[in-house]
């Protein structure tokens, strides 16, 4: 028989998941199901559901694509610069929800660095359009992937790699053929979750986008909307987001559970340099 | 808000906080004497085992002195503390308003304890929706200021006695050039924001933009006025509908379009029935509706039935 913890830790243990449970439990039963249909297909409800999917799987998506060599980049270089980079690239997630959006909008915005050159040039102005919600879901999101794939790559036995080298693979296959399926199951995970936090962004895309519904407004908007108007709709769809976010996270654990990320399961010796 | 310790009647509170000292210095005085006098009491009777009389006398002298001193603070100190307690009681009323009297309402707080020296005005703001949710799930609270009818409603059956004190008229604030008639609205490189229907200012901007040729729809549509406000002060947008109680003699950059249908929001105040300060509540509930200098030179109309 295995002893790994005490009744003590039991104990604390239970209480943690409880506190965190139950009040999604609580939340899923007050949901009211006689009331489902007509909110789920109320106007409003199903613009903020397809401004929230499109934008958050289209955020996820960027910052699938650029997470990867960032994060590949910042694993490999051990300069000072490099070192100084990762906390202000991991910041976004420690900052304000809020700031974040203040942040977007001192850029992007009518008065901002780059939305006074955008102006001139005469493209339209970023905020308060669908774009912005794509670009506040990617200024959120990234750190996130980013930070995963950190922690998987981080891990990687370097002696693959030399190995590779030495039989004369250039850094873009390593690049290809040895980063990427080593780190498939962590962009995997990385971008659902990604996903999950575009999908619950709420200040910065706020701050930076504006709730207009069917363009800007998004699922956590129409929520704290219908807190003010109609408590009925907030519990729908607020248990719709909730299963949607525990749906995402049973799906990622089937195709990856091979992949070596566990560092409590004990992987093969690399093989020798003869 | 401020803490005076001036009583009603004029007098200070200083004796009172003369007492608290002397309370707090006598009962130090115990606890440090207390550690002496036991090693007094125990080296005496020490002492008084191997026979030495003379050194015994003087220090049980002493220590009956050192009693009587202790005694005698014990009393100060106890009567100090019993003293405190005759003190006009401080009384602290809580005060749920809409935002729209963000600007407004701590002034006539502050107004309210210059003449009510024992009372402290304590003010939350939120939604009007917020707040009817607030009351009627229990939050303690003495007295209540919604915007709009609903609310009033929803709030439940702790609501004591509304009426209605004030009106809100809707305006257009803009910090724009280009803006100088309401249908410039209709400017293509123009963006504008008003709140949304579901709130009260929302369906008030609707009515006031009925008789308006405004054909644009708005950039954004916020869930409280406040956001409106300050999207408009900060730049980001051209202009927005709000109330006019929203644009404060601090906005110079800010200017404001009347509309030609008057659209206004009626506010409601109530005190709490289970208050536990009713008649405090009630003399500020009086004291607030009678401040219509005030309520106006913020923007309010004011309304005394």
């Amino acid at each position: 028989m295995r002893r790994s913890s005490t009744p003590a830790l039991t104990m604390v243990a239970i209480v943690a998941a409880a506190f965190l449970v139950v009040p999604l439990a609580v939340l899923l039963v007050n949901v009211p199901v006689d009331q489902l249909p007509s909110v789920i297909t109320r106007q409003a409800s199903l613009e903020a559901l397809k401004v929230s999917f499109v934008s958050a799987t289209i955020s996820a998506l960027i910052a699938a694509v650029f997470s990867f060599p960032l994060a590949w980049k910042l694993s490999r270089t051990n300069s000072r610069f490099a070192r100084l980079l990762r906390p202000l690239i991991l910041s976004p997630i420690i900052l304000p929800p809020t700031v974040a959006g203040i942040a977007l909008l001192t850029l992007y915005g009518r008065n901002g660095v780059i939305g006074r050159f955008l102006q001139e040039v005469g493209v339209v102005s970023v905020p308060y359009t669908s774009s912005a919600v794509v670009i506040a879901g990617v200024f959120v999101s990234m750190p996130f992937v980013v930070l995963i794939l950190l922690t998987a790559l981080d891990q990687m036995p370097v002696d693959v790699e030399e190995a590779a080298a030495i039989d004369g693979a250039s850094p873009s296959q390593i690049f290809w053929h040895i980063g990427l399926p080593y780190s498939a199951g962590s962009i995997v995970i990385g971008v659902a979750l990604g996903w999950t936090r575009a999908l619950g962004e709420f200040g910065a895309t706020l701050t930076f986008a504006g709730s207009l519904p069917g363009v800007t407004r998004t699922v956590p908007m129409q929520v704290y909307l219908d807190l003010e108007s109609t408590a009925q709709g907030a519990y729908v769809l607020s248990g719709i987001t909730l299963v949607v976010a525990l749906a995402v996270f049973y799906l990622i654990r089937i195709p990856w559970r091979s992949a070596p990320k566990n560092p409590r399961q004990r992987t093969s010796d690399s093989p020798q340099i003869p | 808000m401020r803490n005076s310790s001036v009583n009603e009647d004029g007098t200070t509170g200083e004796s009172a906080l003369k007492f608290r000292k002397i309370a707090y210095a006598s009962g130090f005085d115990l606890l440090k004497g207390a550690r002496s006098n036991f090693k007094l009491i125990s080296s005496s009777s020490r002492l008084s085992c191997s026979g030495e009389k003379a050194n015994v006398n003087h220090r049980h002298a002493t220590i009956i002195a050192r009693a009587m001193r202790n005694v005698i603070a014990l009393f100060i100190a106890t009567s100090a503390l019993v003293g405190c307690a005759t003190d006009t009681p401080r009384q602290t009323i809580t005060v749920l308003a809409a935002s729209s009297m963000a600007e407004v309402l701590p002034e006539i707080a502050e107004a309210f304890e210059a003449e009510n020296r024992n009372v402290t005005v304590q003010t939350s703001f939120a939604g009007s929706a917020t707040l009817a949710a607030q009351v009627r799930t229990g939050i303690p609270a003495d007295v209540l200021i919604t915007a709009s009818r609903e609310s009033l409603e929803a709030s439940g059956n702790r609501v004591a006695n509304p009426r209605i004190f004030a009106r809100n008229y809707m305006v257009l604030a803009t910090n724009s050039s280009e803006i100088n008639v309401i249908s410039d609205l209709n400017k293509e490189s123009v963006i504008w924001i008003r709140c949304d229907e579901s709130v009260p200012c929302g369906r008030a901007a609707l009515l006031a933009l009925e008789n308006e040729r405004v054909t644009s729809t708005p950039s954004s549509l916020e869930s409280d006025v406040a956001t409106v406000m300050g999207r408009v002060r900060a730049g980001q947008v051209d202009a927005g509908v709000v109330y006019r109680t929203n644009v404060t003699l601090k906005d110079i950059k800010i200017r404001v379009l009347n509309f030609k249908t008057p659209a206004a929001v009626d506010l409601y105040i109530s005190e709490i029935k289970d208050s536990t300060h009713l008649a405090t509540a009630g003399r500020f509930v009086n004291f607030l509706i009678s401040s219509t200098d005030m309520l106006t030179t913020s923007g309010f109309e004011a309304v005394r039935k």
